[in-house]
């Protein structure tokens, strides 16, 4: 089944006789979990009052009940979670998701899902969220998922992962997911909470929030946090030289980000403004600056203020209206080497500073028995998209873009109960850009032959707008605009099903398809010798995917997941750069003391991935491990991190900007972490 | 070659294995869905509500509880009841839309949300039926009983005045396990 996987080249016909046995193999897989995890149903009515109200029932707390009718296949992570696995950033809590993949190099991180990541994409085809609010900015759609992510782990809620194409209700981005960050609510958890935690390469993070509830069913939010690391000491063979530290990068893998968040609710009135910067060193001479050299590093900053209306109005219907300004600001400094300066380095500045403001307003209202309507309107406004490049000394100005733009969108969605156990779900949304306009339709027929069972067929298709810097990026010789670009565009069809088993059992399979045209790829145009990007390429792919879960009331829970895809070029049938074929991913929670110490372990593999230069990086298994305590006093818990425990040595596959063709990433490292708070945790 | 994907799915086919046949001390209840315990409540509270004898026609009349909107849960309770006496009587269950009339039933079920709330404790309460519902204003709308979430676990409120007002009499084994409250009095004047 691996035989030819190290070549990265396979043949479509015995390619689908593979994904077909895998199919075959998951199905199997699905009716034997199914078939064991019957067990005799127990009569409820014999059950004493008493008895009943002591039944836990998962449909409840430990899944969300609505999820089954969501028109996608979605994976919710909760706060405990995060805590009980030690989740740093986004990024980790991406890697553990069935289907998911993230690659890091040392710069950013970058997602993965459906065997989809070019390197060098800054995660423009999946859709951030915070509190359902658009964090994709509007200049690279970059979704910042490492500690450049403005929302501090311990200030999250949930986060709901939705796979497939969301464009007929949210537009461009929402591509191959959507990333739906909660924040707490103070209305749950009111009161003060601190964490302050050390880890490995001088890693020191603090975290502090207050909540409180307050009359008119209003509840108001502070929220802050601060992270350093000294970063790693890294070798690099690829720089083995005497001129360049014989291949040894120091004290440039720092990494310092800040955060923080504010959130007030009174009555049908919410306002949120949040913020968060993160500065981190460049040890990877990436763009062809000078190696070893502190200098070179980027800030990422980004924020938003919403104010929210949000109002049932019973029998009428519910509207939500929403007003928007948001900002990000990247910077980046660069330190080249220029022998003809006395100094010997010059110091390139690349900036890109975007604004904008939107509003949004949607209206939710039964219609008879059998229909429940959404239609909504989206106004974005970004009144600034500017780009620049310049070298301070002696001043050179390569770049000094200025743009703006406007975008309109209409929607609508309809939640048809066609029968009792048969719902359907329609969707559609036009954009309009300046020069085009496009439709994306999402369709979605439930069907749950029992309480427990859900089966879902869905389509849908979904576009991503060129952006600013593939469409007006140029420098000098090197690269050069394409203000022609139009929206690349995919298209999934996909079949779910999850079943609920009565001893609290959750499996869940899904296999899908997709076609992505008009893919939009940096190339060197031959007549000139320029790097451009065009709509270029067309992608094929084919997953499946199998989940298998269980909580049991003592505590326990475990799962474990298995995704095989495959993605192509279109015409030459070569697997994807940075694709793996295989993903596994399993973690579990057993109690060891009384309920107040548990033991969290988390794996995942990743399969070979090809790399740019038509080799590949090798498969790994990162197990992470983590002892934790809940409810250790009233106030204080502790929780112990081991990531990597086996020191597996891997590496992520480089993008174009490195001369390294893979980057290693961290071997063994550790975390301590403790928590104290103050006041009523009720509900 | 690499083996790691073949280990991966042999390791995921235990897993599979040991989720679905360990059973670690899951408490003597275990679990259930959301939707069968609260058929179980239903089923339970037609043994602790006693009606008024005009409420039934003969003796032997069943006892018929109406769910409004929601066949699904209809068919769970369905299977919850099925065979099931209560005081010598059998119990009913029927589909019922928002506007249908409610004549007949002794106890309804709202489940989710529902707009039109304090309408449809008006109908009931003139016809003595028990009403019960998950909406949050219910039991302050005049409903009697109102399901709610604590934990993962299903518990529930009774409002008594309401009960009263429909002529309704709960035994006391019910109200001790029940959180009680009240109608909202705040268009009275004040909290």
């Amino acid at each position: 089944m691996t035989s030819d996987a190290n070549t990265g080249i396979a043949a479509g016909l015995s390619l689908s006789e593979r994904i077909g046995r895998c199919a075959v193999l998951i199905v199997l897989l699905f009716c034997s979990c199914l078939a064991l995890a019957q067990e005799q149903p127990q009569d409820l009515t014999q059950l004493s009052l008493e008895e009943l109200m002591n039944i836990e029932v998962y449909g409840a707390s430990k899944y969300v009940q609505s999820l089954r009718e969501a028109p996608s296949a979605v994976t919710i992570v909760t706060a405990e979670d995060i805590r009980s696995y030690g989740y740093r950033t986004l990024a980790d809590v991406l890697r553990s998701v069935r289907g998911f993949y993230v690659s890091n190099d040392r710069n950013y991180s970058y997602v993965g899902v459906r065997g989809f990541s070019p390197p060098g994409d800054y995660n423009g085809r999946i859709l951030l969220l915070v509190d359902g609010h658009r964090l994709n900015d509007n200049l690279y759609d970059g979704a910042l998922i490492g500690t450049e992510f403005p929302v501090d782990m311990d200030a999250i809620d949930r986060i709901e992962i939705i796979r497939g194409p969301s464009s007929s209700l949210y537009g461009t981005n929402a591509f191959l997911g959507v990333i739906n960050v909660i924040t707490r609510d103070p209305r749950k958890s009111a009161g003060l909470t601190t964490s302050l935690d050390a880890g490995s390469f001088g890693t020191y993070t603090g975290h502090l929030q207050w909540g409180t509830r307050l009359p008119y069913d209003g509840s108001a939010l502070i929220d802050g946090s601060f992270s350093d690391s000294d970063g790693r000491t890294l070798f690099f063979p690829e720089f083995d030289d005497p001129a360049t530290n014989y291949g040894v990068a120091r004290d440039a893998d720092f990494d310092q980000s800040r955060t923080i968040m504010a959130k007030l609710k009174l009555s049908h009135f919410q306002f949120q403004t949040l913020a968060g910067t993160r500065k981190k060193g460049i040890p990877t001479a990436s763009f062809g600056t000078m190696f070893n050299d502190p200098g070179t590093r980027t800030i990422d900053s980004q924020g938003f203020f919403t104010a929210k209306y949000d109002r049932n109005f019973g029998d009428a219907g519910a509207l939500t209206a929403t007003a928007s300004l948001n900002r990000y600001r990247y910077s980046g400094w660069y330190v080249y080497d220029n022998p003809e300066l006395a100094s010997g380095r010059v110091m390139n500045r690349d900036f890109g500073a975007g604004d904008w403001w939107g509003l949004e307003a949607q209206f939710r209202r039964k219609l008879g028995s059998r229909h429940n309507v959404v239609v909504g309107g989206e106004y974005r406004n970004n009144f600034r998209q500017d780009q620049k490049n310049f070298d301070i000394d002696p001043f050179t100005l390569y770049l000094d873009d200025q743009r703006t733009s406007v975008t309109k969108a209409l929607y609508a969605q309809d939640e048809i109960k066609l029968a009792s156990r048969v719902m359907l779900n329609l969707g559609v949304r036009h954009d309009t850009y300046l020069h085009h306009s496009t439709t994306n339709p999402r369709f979605g027929l439930l069907i749950s032959p029992s309480d427990r069972t859900t089966l879902k067929l869905l389509f849908g298709t979904a576009f991503r707008e060129g952006n600013a810097y593939e469409a007006y990026y140029a420098f000098g010789d090197a690269q050069k605009s394409n203000p022609g670009l139009h929206p690349e565009t995919i298209r999934t069809y996909e079949v779910a099903a999850d079943h609920y088993t009565r001893s609290g059992i959750r499996i869940s399979a899904s296999a899908y398809a997709y076609l992505i045209k008009d893919l939009i790829r940096q190339v060197k145009d031959e007549s000139d010798g320029r790097l451009v990007f065009e709509n270029v390429a067309r992608v094929r792919a084919k997953g499946v995917e199998l989940e298998v879960e269980r909580k049991w009331s003592a505590g326990f829970e475990a799962r474990a997941s298995y995704s095989l895809q495959t993605a192509l070029e279109d015409r030459t049938n070569i697997l994807l750069s940075n694709s793996p074929k295989h993903l596994a991913k399993v973690n579990g929670i057993v109690p060891v003391f009384r309920n107040r110490l548990f033991l969290a372990a988390d794996a995942q593999f990743i399969g070979r991935r090809a790399a740019l230069s038509g080799d590949s990086v090798g498969s790994a298994t990162v197990l992470n491990f983590t002892a934790l305590t809940r409810e250790l006093s009233r106030h204080v818990d502790i929780a112990f991190t081991a990531y990597n425990v086996f020191d597996k040595r891997y590496a992520d596959p480089a993008a174009s900007e490195h001369r390294q063709l893979h980057i290693p990433q961290d071997g063994r490292s550790f975390r301590v972490k403790f928590s104290y708070s103050i006041g009523d945790k009720s509900k | 070659m690499s083996m790691g994907p073949v280990i991966a799915i042999r390791v995921l086919v235990l897993l599979c294995l040991c989720l679905a046949s360990v059973r670690l001390h899951a408490g003597p209840a275990g679990e259930a869905t959301e939707s069968e315990v609260k058929a179980a409540f239903l089923y339970n509270f037609s043994k602790f509500i006693e009606w008024p004898e005009t409420s039934f026609q003969s003796p032997a009349s069943p006892i018929v509880i109406g769910v409004v909107s929601d066949p699904s849960f209809a068919h769970t309770l369905n299977t919850i009841v099925a065979g099931k006496t209560v005081n010598g009587r059998t119990i009913l269950v029927k589909t019922l839309e928002p506007a249908s009339d409610l004549t007949g039933c002794h106890m309804v079920y709202v489940p989710g949300s529902y707009p039109r709330l304090a309408e449809f404790v008006a109908r009931a309460q003139r016809a003595s039926i028990l009403t019960v519902a998950d909406a949050d204003e219910f039991t302050r709308a005049g409903g009697v009983i109102r399901f709610f979430l604590t934990s993962g676990r299903v518990r529930f409120e009774i409002n008594i005045e309401a009960a009263q007002r429909a002529n309704l009499r709960i035994s006391s084994k019910l109200l001790a396990v029940a959180t009680l409250t009240h109608s909202s009095t705040r268009r009275a004047g004040g909290e």
